[in-house]
């Protein structure tokens, strides 16, 4: 590319009026949005809030898109993701699309192997890979014959940039690149973002971090429901503001919260440790709580869920119920205990999903329902009227299959299950992901009718208004570590909690 | 897990190539146990037993590096094998029989050998299309056609063995080169299979077209997004598949003079042979990762385990049962493998790190 057009300053990518549609949802609501050369600009807004919608416009995964779209001052149709990269855009997704038993240089030069006459030419390819990973420092770091599984996270983000800087984009959009990584890597990846856009490419960065926005953005974009909110230089804007103008108008009124009353320690967690995941944790939860966990993406919020709900191991560390100690070590144990953990993944960790809605919410109770070795799910018929009654499961036919169900009656089907084990302690990890809004409501008021029956609820969710809403007592995770606390009785809002996720140690009543 | 964090790569490096090390340690306990594996005819005799399964398990690699299965290619063989004996009759009676004298000859052979791999890779492109266009899973495609050829072939012999008067071609393809001890096992036949062998490793591993279908196999997305042409890929891997089958196939009935349309109902099967060579010769379940000449090294070590062991007075049962503890163990090992990787997935060194430390300051924890 010519020099005059890296020259800082050129609007580089112009989105006009753009929409998207999703059955029952406009998840983008005519955005206008413009990057130029030489800028980091950073996408910012709450979950649910269309940036990875808009996201996903760019890189040409939508071929229905309403809008105009420009690219250096030419109109271009993004309906695929071949014409996306042929424009210029190249994108770097949370998830790396590595193939783990490839090498690095056959990874960064797949499908495009130099080649002499007909054989691949090994040398030119080295020496062509080792180019490419000078532009990401990793140069004499890594042999370009090393398998790819053998590389680090880190590095494999690295190499990610440098295989999207391989083809000479105009526009680079990263989507969390930072999540999985550790203080001083970000560190690292900033150092070479910034030479990145000194060279004159078009960033576009989505994160949830707001101090890496303010580190390394020179203007932000907020979306909030789909909706542009406002563009501005980041050093014009505060922290709060920028967070007002995320989660814009207080719904925390709109829940009514009942005063109830809380009881002894139910479980106690002690120094629990994950390798590599969750780092020497601790906390208490009381009789009738609602603990609400919190933290960014990465922050090893659902390992936590997972370690204590018997799915994943726990290498150090100690879990008492009731004050006695328990082995965490399988599931089994742990429902028997009164422990339930609900996943996040309803769909593929949560329920079978070509079996009944009956034979699903039965499925952890099956030495309940029977007598030695003669399962009757006849005698579960009670318990069964009761949980559809109670959480208004439609339709009312037990039968049905449980992929027929629309997403909040699965999410019910799913509570509903947990629910017929009569835990103790019930893990809910986002209880709420994906559902409507009717269904929403109601798994809120069986929280806290649950929390107010004696259960105690620890709440993992990113959904601020939840959280808040729901929550006795909020603790915050980030990196692994469980960082600090906030109480009722200093006060929290969604402002306070996000702040509070980022690692802002301020806002915490108790800290870690 | 602490212990893993740097897993070396000495150790990636011998897992992938474990083969050589089977076949060495094979090797040496049948050297002490059984002097007599090192003579010359025994060497003639197993390198012969390898020829079928190692023919027949290249394309199955390229198919399995595809990320795929094809488990049709024991029906292809016997299909490959009666079609080339059956087709030869007819060619050869059609050309006068003996009365038409080697033009006959060589046409008929020529003809029928056209045949079968006809077939055979007419099979491979029906299994393709179905794998990559229609996108069913390969399992399930390829079972089904396994069910199917082998129908065919029966009503092809009308159950029966085909076999065939002239031993003009096997006296050509199964005459050692040299008769001098340790080399006699180099026939024509054997040159053939060294020679697929060789061509299909260095496509592999050489050209272009090689290394996309290792990155196909090994993730599929980043393969579409790097612009290669997934479906085709696979398509053209199960063709050749099916022409390497039918091509063992052709060629082992040649040297047998006789073609059944039911080879290895009794005893291994071939499909067996195949699958688990490629599995134990480092080929990645998964696809990916794979090299037709460990496939054919890992063919000659089970033979050579099967020879040791019949030489041992030990019979078929043994037999089954050696190969199906070394597969065992084997698919164990990439599954734990698997899993284990899959646990790691998302993990923070930096925690690790700590983690380690903690442990140096504190007594351990339980």
């Amino acid at each position: 590319m010519a020099d005059q057009e890296r020259e800082a300053g050129r609007v580089m990518l112009e989105m006009r009026g753009v929409s998207k549609q999703f059955p029952g949802t406009l998840a983008v609501d005519r955005v206008d949005f413009k990057v130029k050369t030489g800028e980091v600009h950073a996408l910012m807004g709450e979950n649910g809030a269309g940036k990875s919608t808009l996201m996903k416009m760019l890189a040409g995964l939508f071929n229905d898109y309403t809008g105009e779209i420009f690219v250096d001052g030419e109109p271009v149709k993004l309906t695929s993701p071949t014409l996306a990269k042929q424009a210029g855009v190249a994108m770097i997704y949370q998830e790396l699309s590595i193939a783990y038993n490839r090498t690095v240089q056959e990874n960064v030069f797949a499908g495009q192997m130099p080649v002499k006459g007909k054989i691949v030419d090994k040398h030119a390819l080295r020496d062509m890979t080792i180019d490419v990973l000078k532009q990401v420092k990793l140069d004499g770091k890594i042999d370009p014959a090393t398998p790819m599984k053998n590389i680090s996270q880190h590095e494999s983000q690295l190499i990610e940039i440098a295989k999207a800087l391989k083809d000479n984009p105009k526009i680079l959009v990263m989507d969390e690149p930072t999540s999985s990584l550790s203080t001083e890597e970000v560190g690292t990846m900033f150092d070479l973002i910034r030479e990145v856009k000194a060279k004159g490419y078009a960033l576009v960065y989505i994160s949830h971090h707001l101090q890496e926005v303010f580190d390394i953005a020179d203007r932000v974009t907020v979306l909030r429901d789909g909706k542009l909110i406002d563009t501005c230089n980041v050093k014009d804007v505060s922290k709060e503001a920028l967070v007002e103008m995320m989660v814009g108008q207080k719904m925390s009124d709109f829940y009514k919260r009942t005063d109830k009353a809380i009881g002894d320690v139910v479980l106690d967690v002690e120094g629990l440790t994950h390798y590599g995941f969750v780092h020497d944790v601790s906390f208490k939860l009381r009789k009738g709580e609602i603990l609400g966990l919190t933290g960014l993406a990465g922050s090893g919020r659902s390992e936590l869920g997972r370690v204590i709900g018997g799915i994943d191991r726990m290498n150090a560390g100690k879990c008492r119920i009731d004050g006695s100690e328990v082995k965490t070590k399988d599931m089994c144990n742990m429902v028997k205990h009164g422990v339930a953990y609900l996943t996040e993944n309803r769909k593929t960790e949560g329920l079978a999903l070509r079996l009944s809605a009956r034979d699903n919410i039965f499925s952890a109770i099956i030495p309940k329902l029977s007598k030695g070795p003669v399962y009757l799910p006849k005698s579960g018929d009670g318990v069964l009227n009761e949980l559809y009654e109670g959480l208004n499961i439609v339709p009312r036919d037990k039968n049905l299959t449980a992929s027929n169900l629309s997403g909040g009656n699965q999410q019910k089907v799913l509570l509903a299950k947990w629910m017929a084990t009569k835990p103790k302690v019930l893990i809910l990890d986002e209880p709420t992901r994906g559902v409507d809004v009717g269904a929403k409501k109601l798994i809120h008021e069986t929280i806290e009718k649950l929390a107010s029956e004696g259960i105690s609820v620890l709440l993992i969710s990113s959904d601020l208004p939840e959280i808040v809403s729901l929550a006795d007592r909020i603790i915050v995770m980030k990196q692994g570590h469980l960082i600090g606390e906030l109480t009722r009785e200093d006060g929290f809002d969604e402002s306070k909690v996000l702040l509070a996720s980022n690692g802002e140690r301020s806002v915490f009543s108790v800290e870690y | 897990m602490l212990k893993n964090i740097n897993r070396s790569n000495l150790v990636t490096k011998g897992n992938e190539n474990r083969i050589y090390i089977f076949l060495v340690i094979v090797f040496i306990v049948l050297a002490i146990a059984y002097p007599d594996f090192f003579s010359s005819s025994n060497i003639k005799a197993l390198t012969t037993t390898c020829l079928l399964p190692i023919l027949a398990s290249i394309g199955f690699t390229y198919v399995m590096i595809g990320g795929n299965f094809d488990l049709s290619i024991g029906a292809v063989i016997n299909a490959g094998s009666v079609i080339c004996m059956g087709e030869f009759n007819r060619f050869f009676t059609g050309f006068g029989g003996d009365s038409g004298g080697g033009g006959a000859l060589f046409g008929a052979w020529a003809l029928a050998f056209v045949c079968a791999i006809a077939i055979g890779v007419g099979i491979g492109a029906l299994n393709g299309f179905l794998v990559a266009k229609v996108k069913v899973h390969s399992f399930i495609v390829t079972i089904g056609m396994l069910t199917a050829v082998s129908g065919f072939v029966y009503t092809y012999s009308k159950g029966n063995t085909i076999s065939v008067n002239s031993y003009a071609l096997v006296d050509v393809i199964d005459k050692p080169l040299v008769s001098a001890p340790y080399i006699e096992m180099i026939t024509p036949r054997f040159i053939v299979v060294v020679a697929i062998v060789a061509i299909f490793e260095l496509v592999l591993l050489k050209t272009r077209w090689g290394y996309d279908l290792f990155m196909v196999g090994s993730n599929k997305e980043t393969a579409f997004q790097a612009g290669i042409n997934t479906e085709k890929k696979v398509f053209t891997s199960f063709m050749l598949s099916g022409f390497t089958a039918a091509l063992s196939g052709a060629l082992f009935a040649v040297s047998m003079n006789a073609a059944v349309p039911n080879y290895g109902e009794r005893g291994i099967a071939p499909l067996m042979m195949v699958l688990a060579s490629t599995i134990i010769g480092g080929t990645v379940m998964t696809g990916g990762s794979g090299s037709v000449v460990k496939t054919a090294i890992a063919v000659l070590t089970i033979q050579s385990i099967f020879n040791g062991l019949i030489s041992m007075g030990m019979g078929f049962d043994a037999q089954v049962l050696s190969a199906g503890v070394l597969l065992g163990a084997v698919v164990f090992y990439e599954s734990f493998s698997l899993y284990r990787q899959s646990l790691r997935k998302g993990e923070r060194p930096a925690l690790l790190r700590e983690a380690e430390e903690m442990k140096h300051r504190l007594p351990a924890k339980t």
